[in-house]
């Protein structure tokens, strides 16, 4: 068992004859992932690397089972290719492209609870269930088949506790990049819901940052359910100052919400164990896990 | 992008949305003409994209044409907030009988746009929420919203039949703007009812999605000289996203992603350095692209150490390792670095840092990284780094 991908998940790139889509595509083939078909308009009856290209989504699945798509497009041309994986049924799409408009994001996260979709991102890693397969751009070998569960708004975040707890012998049920920007499709809590129906998954880590109101809200379902797996958190940011916008993660430190310390009080008073820095965060897990 | 008061009003004209009479006005001269054009008392309203402006002195109420020139130079030659007045709007005074507050902006906790309304405006949103909780209201908008959505928000107060149409339709061609532009924020406040009965947008505050500039051209917005400095400004160019920290922050910071730049900045100052920067190199990194920003941090006279923490996921640990080899080579950087890297075709990048006689923290924590950092610092290391 994992969470939403595993080895039986066929996979469609969208936008795959471009530079990200044909490493990607090599990428995933290496990790053995069942990359079935790609899509891209007007490239339709080329091969990448092995892998059929089709003109539309529809054409695709004519001829293939698909169960996810990953979106490598620019950005303009998100919000097409998204609607038409989720058109079409498609039931995982894993929007990696960043710097998508909002209002693009908005209409997609949308139209996917309509459509009884799931989305993840824009602007992510996608997702890992290490050992079985991956919808996402993560470097596979740094991730390993185990029992935690993570979930992460920061994509590089992912790859460096997922990296640390490797090195250390502790392996993955499946990790999953949320997304960093302020609209997103899978939260934190939908996330946590699908962990807690995963038998293998014994334990979460919740790596949250600044900004936003995304990890409170987790923090209250964590403590309305009584969430019964146990769950480490890690706040970005601490010691960003405030009122000053780091990067595109959508990490603006305004109102009493938001900032690291409204997190981490939160999380606390829902019975998550939080973390200064990642470093304890695995020492933790050593010592209890 | 922010737009400037006079850029949003230029937009809400557009959707019909009343404004004031007014002008910008390039010098003295044309604010005389302009002024004697509308006989009446004025406002002179600095052009600047901090707000709170009139705080300080940025808005200056002028009743006749002494008063006016007496103040022009003033307005003009001001710096508010570190910004530069490059603009002055001059305006009709409004005869304000009443005043509200109307503002659209995305909540990520709806996943969506909200309309947020009250019946008494004029001071920041948070001060209305704390003043008059009972007098607010707001309510999630959609692609498709029709006039009598927003005259059934509007129910719950008691306004006149007039005033609730007028609002209503306030409200419609705020929506329509807000989604046609690609707005992340807009706010009109105060929105005023003058002496006729009209209402207009007395103030503009504007926020087009930067990730949308691409097809909103046709707003021709004026280019920002944004108040940067000049290592903000090459970083900008180069693609990165680059905060500095302060001055006295000694040891320098490369990370790909933000969220690992913040714990990466996080793990600095836990481990008793002061962090210079937040920077993210963002994806797609080319060898130029690290380039440019290892020679960013170290041109930083404070920085005595560099941290690069880095992944090859969506970038590629070759090129980036290139990039160090580049900039350490064309800028002769002697400060102390230590790179934590690893993903997708590491061992070449590892090898490449390794002729440089880099440390590497190949598979151990930003903590690890951090911690070999400082102690190479105290270690003596640091002798060789330059002065300059």
């Amino acid at each position: 068992m994992s969470v939403l991908v595993d080895e039986n998940t066929n996979v469609l790139i969208q936008g795959i004859t471009g530079s990200q889509g044909k490493t990607h595509t090599k990428l995933m083939q290496e990790y053995n992932v069942n990359l079935v078909a790609g899509v891209t308009p007007g490239k339709g009856d080329e091969k990448i690397y092995g892998v059929p290209v089709y003109n539309t989504v529809m054409q695709a699945k004519n001829e293939h089972q698909i169960d996810a798509s990953m979106i490598l497009v620019p950005p303009p041309f998100v919000y097409s290719a998204a609607c038409e994986a989720i058109e079409n049924g498609i039931s995982l799409v894993v929007i990696i492209t960043e710097h998508v408009p909002i209002q693009d994001s908005v209409k997609i996260t949308r139209l996917s609870q309509k459509k009884n979709i799931t989305v993840i991102g824009p602007n992510t890693i996608g997702i890992i269930s290490p050992g079985k397969g991956k919808v996402g751009i993560m470097p596979g070998y740094i991730y390993s088949e185990g029992n935690i569960g993570i979930i992460s708004r920061s994509g590089t975040l992912t790859h460096e506790i997922s990296s640390n707890l490797t090195y250390k012998n502790y392996g993955q049920s499946t990790c999953i990049g949320i997304g960093g920007d302020p609209v997103i499709g899978l939260d934190f809590i939908k996330a946590l819901k699908l962990f807690l129906k995963d038998p293998e998954t014994e334990l979460v880590v919740l790596i949250g940052e600044i900004g936003g109101t995304n990890e409170e809200m987790a923090a209250r379902y964590i403590k309305n359910t009584n969430y019964p797996k146990p769950i480490y958190s890690f706040i970005a940011g601490q010691t960003a100052p405030e009122g000053k916008k780091m990067g595109h993660a959508g990490a603006i430190v305004s109102k009493d919400m938001g900032s690291a310390q409204s997190k981490i009080d939160a999380l606390k008073d829902a019975g998550v164990k939080t973390f200064d820095t990642l470093e304890e965060l695995i020492k933790s897990i050593e010592i209890n896990f | 992008m922010k737009c400037y008061e006079y850029e949003g009003k230029k937009i809400f004209k557009d959707y019909n949305i009343c404004v004031p009479k007014g002008q910008l006005v390039k010098n003295e001269k044309k604010a005389v003409d302009f002024f004697k054009e509308l006989s009446t008392p004025c406002v002179l309203k600095a052009q600047v994209l901090s707000g709170k402006r009139g705080k300080v002195g940025g808005i200056k109420f002028v009743d006749n044409l002494i008063e006016l020139k007496n103040n022009y130079e003033k307005v003009k030659n001001m710096k508010i907030y570190g910004e530069k007045v490059k603009n002055i709007l001059l305006e009709e005074k409004l005869n304000i009988k009443r005043e509200f507050y109307l503002g659209i902006t995305i909540d990520p906790s709806v996943k969506g746009p909200v309309i947020i309304f009250s019946s008494e405006g004029g001071m920041d949103i948070e001060k209305i929420a704390e003043k008059y909780p009972g007098e607010i209201i707001q309510y999630n908008l959609y692609g498709d919203m029709k006039k009598y959505n927003f005259y059934d928000m509007l129910s719950s107060f008691n306004f006149d039949n007039k005033l609730m149409l007028r609002l209503g339709d306030v409200m419609n061609k705020l929506t329509n703007l807000f989604f046609e532009v690609d707005a992340s924020t807009v706010e009109i406040n105060p929105l005023v009812l003058n002496e006729k009965d009209l209402l207009i947008a007395a103030d503009s505050k504007l926020v087009i999605d930067n990730s949308a500039l691409f097809r909103q051209q046709a707003l021709n917005l004026e280019k920002k000289s944004e108040n940067i400095s000049p290592f903000t400004k090459r970083a900008k160019e180069a693609g990165l996203s680059y905060v500095p920290l302060e001055k006295k922050g000694n040891v320098g910071s490369i990370a790909g992603g933000a969220g690992l730049a913040m714990a990466t900045m996080d793990t600095i100052r836990y481990c008793g350095g002061r962090p210079a920067n937040f920077l993210d190199v963002g994806g797609g990194v080319s060898e130029g692209k690290m380039s440019e920003a290892l020679k960013i941090v170290a041109s930083r006279k404070n920085v005595r150490g560099i941290i690069i923490n880095v992944f090859g996921g969506i970038n590629n640990c070759e090129f980036m390792a290139k990039g160090i080899e580049k900039a350490i080579e064309e800028d002769k950087i002697e400060k102390e670095i230590v790179v934590k890297m690893r993903g997708h075709f590491q061992e070449r990048g590892w090898k490449i840092l390794e002729k440089l006689n880099i440390p590497i923290i190949k598979h151990g924590t930003t903590e690890e990284a951090v911690e070999l950092l400082m102690r190479n610092l105290e270690g003596g290391q640091s002798n060789n780094v330059s002065s300059s």
